[in-house]
């Protein structure tokens, strides 16, 4: 699979982000600065986490104008699949990608933890080898992680199953304790209703060994590889016949 | 204002109890798992004239006055009505009936209208949020939206 991995000034997790996939799954990854404007050809790309131009103005504010932004949402609109964490959901919702908003959190603190996420639905490339109601353990690293969606939106994403994960406690129970930053409905990642595009607050690509903490991120990671080589095969199959 | 921890698990059973049909179905398969599990339990007698049926009546209530007082006294008078009930008609053979009924009207609510796998499976508390969710649905206690378990 071939994997872009956006990076803006300000990126700090684009090194994590390529070693998860280069290293562990083995997978070919090309690093693409943010000036970019064209994506080549890609399977995958990730906006990583990080402070994206300072975070001024507001998070993701100033990164959804990049020159590269431009292709990667005609590459989603093309169907591409486009994967934000962190920084990189902060931005896709920014840039209108995803609904809603990431606004500070809730305690007003940067918030540096281990979380415990509910997979709330496997009808995604990212969450489709996984199981609904798994717990899933990896960190988060955020000030503006605080999830946020309108009442219509919010009821969208619901109907729509566009949610993917949500924080819990390690024994699955969705409550205020479990919120680290006060996102709404405990959320901590969604996709669009066309299931191509998802963004998630905690980081995989930092959970990807037990040594660190976790390896429910390179789970999450891998699901969304064979996903993308399941959806992938018929167009390689149809190249080969050419 | 800070979330009040009902609300969150009140919104989070309701977010796999939507469809009409499956509330329905919840209706009656919960009413009759609760007095299959009293008719089941009336037979251990801890202390006379106390049977492990009333147990799990304090152990629940005490659960329930936890998360909000007022379903709590609502919930007791509930499960004392189907407690009695269940002392007028103690036979296990009705007992497995009910319970055996109740979870076929579970399993179709999910398997048929819902389309989701029941919330308990992820954790045993649903099980207790259950009732105290029909409970709310029809008391209308706490107003619950997924914007209430922010």
């Amino acid at each position: 699979m071939k994997i872009k991995v956006i990076v803006f000034p300000g990126s700090n997790c684009d090194h994590d982000t390529e070693r998860a996939f280069r290293n562990l799954l083995d997978q070919d990854v090309e690093m693409l600065w943010h000036k970019e404007e064209n994506l080549g050809n890609a399977d995958l790309v990730v906006l990583p986490g990080g402070f994206a131009y300072g975070d001024y103005l507001r998070t993701g504010a100033m990164a959804r104008y990049s020159p590269v932004m431009e292709a990667v949402e005609r590459f989603a609109r093309e169907g591409g699949m486009v994967f934000g964490i962190c920084n990189g959901f902060q931005i896709l919702c920014e840039a209108g990608l995803l609904p809603g908003a990431l606004m500070k959190n809730a305690c007003l603190q940067f918030r540096s933890m281990q979380v415990h996420l509910r997979v709330e639905t496997t009808r995604s490339p990212l969450t489709k080898h996984l199981a609904q109601g798994q717990i899933l353990k990896m960190p988060i690293a955020h000030g503006d992680g605080n999830y946020y969606a309108d009442h219509i939106t919010l009821t969208e994403l619901v109907d729509e199953d566009c949610i993917l994960f949500r924080y819990a406690t390690p024994d699955g129970l969705i409550i205020p304790e479990a919120n680290p930053n006060g996102s709404i409905f405990n959320i901590a990642g969604i996709c669009n209703k066309e299931r191509n595009v998802f963004g998630m607050m905690p980081h995989p690509e930092r959970a990807c060994e037990s040594e660190v903490g976790s390896a429910d991120g390179l789970t999450l990671l891998r699901s969304l590889m064979e996903s993308l080589e399941l959806s992938t095969q018929p167009r390689l199959a149809k190249v080969a016949s050419l | 204002m800070p979330v009040k921890k009902v609300d969150s698990l009140l919104a989070d059973y309701a977010f796999y109890h939507r469809k009409r049909g499956n509330k329905v179905c919840h209706f009656i398969g919960i009413p009759l798992i609760m007095y299959s599990l009293f008719v089941l339990l009336r037979p251990v007698v801890l202390i006379e004239p106390f049977t492990a049926a009333e147990l799990l009546v304090i152990l629940s209530i005490a659960y329930y006055m936890s998360l909000n007082l007022k379903l709590a006294i609502g919930m007791l008078l509930t499960t004392s009505l189907l407690d009695f009930a269940a002392g007028k008609t103690a036979d296990f053979r009705i007992g497995i009936a009910a319970m055996t009924i109740g979870w076929i009207f579970q399993g179709i609510g999910h398997a048929v209208y819902e389309k989701r796998s029941p919330a308990f499976l992820r954790n045993l508390i649903h099980l207790l949020i259950g009732p105290l969710f029909l409970l709310n649905e029809v008391w209308r206690v706490r107003r619950i939206t997924p914007a209430s378990a922010a």
